[in-house]
């Protein structure tokens, strides 16, 4: 028997296993992040969340613990990974078909998650990623809610980043409205890590 | 002669399926209150508005095919668990096939005809903004809706996630109001004291949202509502959806201004 050639394909068939594994959380992840803004149970703002706390409302607390736990999921490695996890699932899930829910909420929750990269070092990051994706891509992120540009450091730099940029009027309309609007700190989003604001 | 229209957008249901028996058992959630308050007159319609059904088309069909038949697997599984579930689900197809309808669309399409209401069908959320920005200038008396809801927005369409979780990617969000109000503004009857009103849990952001964005009287709940109140209606089925108490505590219902 060969044994060399068995050990060589069961050491393919492990890495393989760990990719898919790895693979598989990062889409859990950014589909519990998805809650955020698809959560028919998730507490939007803070006062729901003391609502739910005090009428023990189980699915509620539950929902917002598990979308606690996929931010600190996120941010296990460095804050540059997390962004780069972030924009790398952007890039996969939203260009391309999707055919089932999970696929779909992963994507989702990729664009929900760049709310948690404000800084103008993330903005870069972000913008330099929006230029060089897919149209698919640019499109999805540009349908699929823009909560994330509200809290953006530098707003004046994304005005004139989306204005010569290839969206469409109309996505640049809804784009250049969002950033128009605050952050409102009563959402949920920006009290989902103890430890360290988003903002 | 009319020259307003009152427009009623209507969400749809989720699957009614046994690891959220929360939700949905019924097809008829958040039509049923409509059609009831068309019979008993509670629209308080004016002579010069014309109604019109926004209805999200797609849960319905998607709902439709899951009640309408009783798949082997099902057929099986009956005789261990869930036997009310299937058949409540079927008697409410069989229901509807009854009445000479091909599904629940097609039954809600009869239902707006035999009271004179103009029916839409939507198939994706921006169909709804679409759709009010047809209308002409000043003429829209108030926007009401009937569905599933939270803070973020008006939830059109359930469905669950690998963990159960109820969770909705048809959603029209609160904060895309200010987004919109370029595209709709004109269109809507400043002049009106005629309240819109959102019927759906937690729609108190979207009707503050709404008042403020295009300065005309508003209301929603602050917490949960129930739909389940259809089973008895009594003579005020919105007057029941705004005050009927949850596990949640009772819904709080608030209107802007």
């Amino acid at each position: 028997m060969d044994y060399f050639s068995v050990i060589k394909r069961g050491s393919a068939l492990a890495l393989i296993t760990v990719l898919l594994i790895s693979f598989s959380d990062q889409q859990s992840i950014f589909a519990s992040l998805a809650l955020v803004n698809s959560g028919l149970d998730f507490p939007y703002t803070q006062a729901k969340l003391v609502h739910c706390r005090e009428t023990a409302n189980e699915p509620c607390l539950k929902t917002y613990q598990r979308v606690k736990a996929a931010k600190k999921s996120l941010f296990l490695g460095s804050r540059e990974q997390a962004l780069r996890m972030t924009l790398d699932t952007i890039s996969t899930e939203c260009a391309k078909e999707q055919t089932n829910l999970q696929e779909n909420l992963a994507c989702s929750g990729a664009i929900t998650a760049l709310y948690f990269f404000p800084t103008q070092q993330d903005d870069m990051s972000i913008r330099s990623f929006l230029e060089n994706t897919s149209f698919v891509s640019l499109q999805c992120v540009a349908s699929n809610g823009s909560m994330w540009l509200l809290n953006r450091e530098n707003k004046s730099a994304w005005r004139d980043w989306i204005t010569k940029s290839s969206l469409s009027t109309e996505a640049q309309t809804t784009f250049l409205s969002f950033l128009g609007m605050q952050s409102d700190e009563n959402l949920t989003i920006n009290h989902l890590d103890d430890s360290a604001p988003n903002k | 002669m009319p020259n307003k229209n009152f427009v009623i957008l209507i969400g749809g249901p989720g699957l009614f399926i046994d690891c959220d028996p929360k939700h949905d058992k019924t097809w008829l959630n958040y039509i049923e209150p409509i059609r009831k308050a068309a019979d008993d007159d509670l629209y308080g319609k004016a002579a010069d508005e014309t109604m019109h059904w926004f209805v999200f088309e797609p849960p319905y069909m998607n709902r439709w095919t899951d009640d309408s038949e009783i798949t082997f697997y099902e057929g099986v599984e009956k005789f261990f668990q869930d036997a009310e579930l299937h058949g409540v689900r079927k008697r409410a197809a069989d229901a509807v096939a009854s009445k000479g309808a091909t599904n629940y669309v097609h039954r809600m399409q009869q239902l707006a005809a035999s009271k004179g209401i103009v029916y839409h069908g939507l198939k994706a959320p921006d169909d709804f903004w679409s759709g009010l920005a047809k209308f002409p200038d000043g003429s829209i008396s108030r926007v009401w809706y009937s569905g599933h809801a939270a803070d973020v927005g008006l939830m059109l369409s359930l469905a669950h996630d690998n963990e159960c979780t109820p969770v909705s990617t048809t959603v029209i969000r609160t904060l895309d109001i200010p987004t919109k109000k370029s595209m709709i503004e004109s269109k809507i009857d400043t002049s009106t004291n005629k309240v819109s009103k959102f019927y759906g849990c937690g729609t108190r952001s979207f009707a503050e949202k709404w008042h403020q964005t295009f300065n005309v009287p508003t209301a929603g709940a602050t917490n949960s509502v129930t739909f389940a109140v259809i089973a008895n209606p009594g003579n005020n089925v919105l007057n029941l959806i705004e005050n009927t108490p949850t596990p949640q505590g009772p819904p709080v219902w608030t209107t802007f201004p």
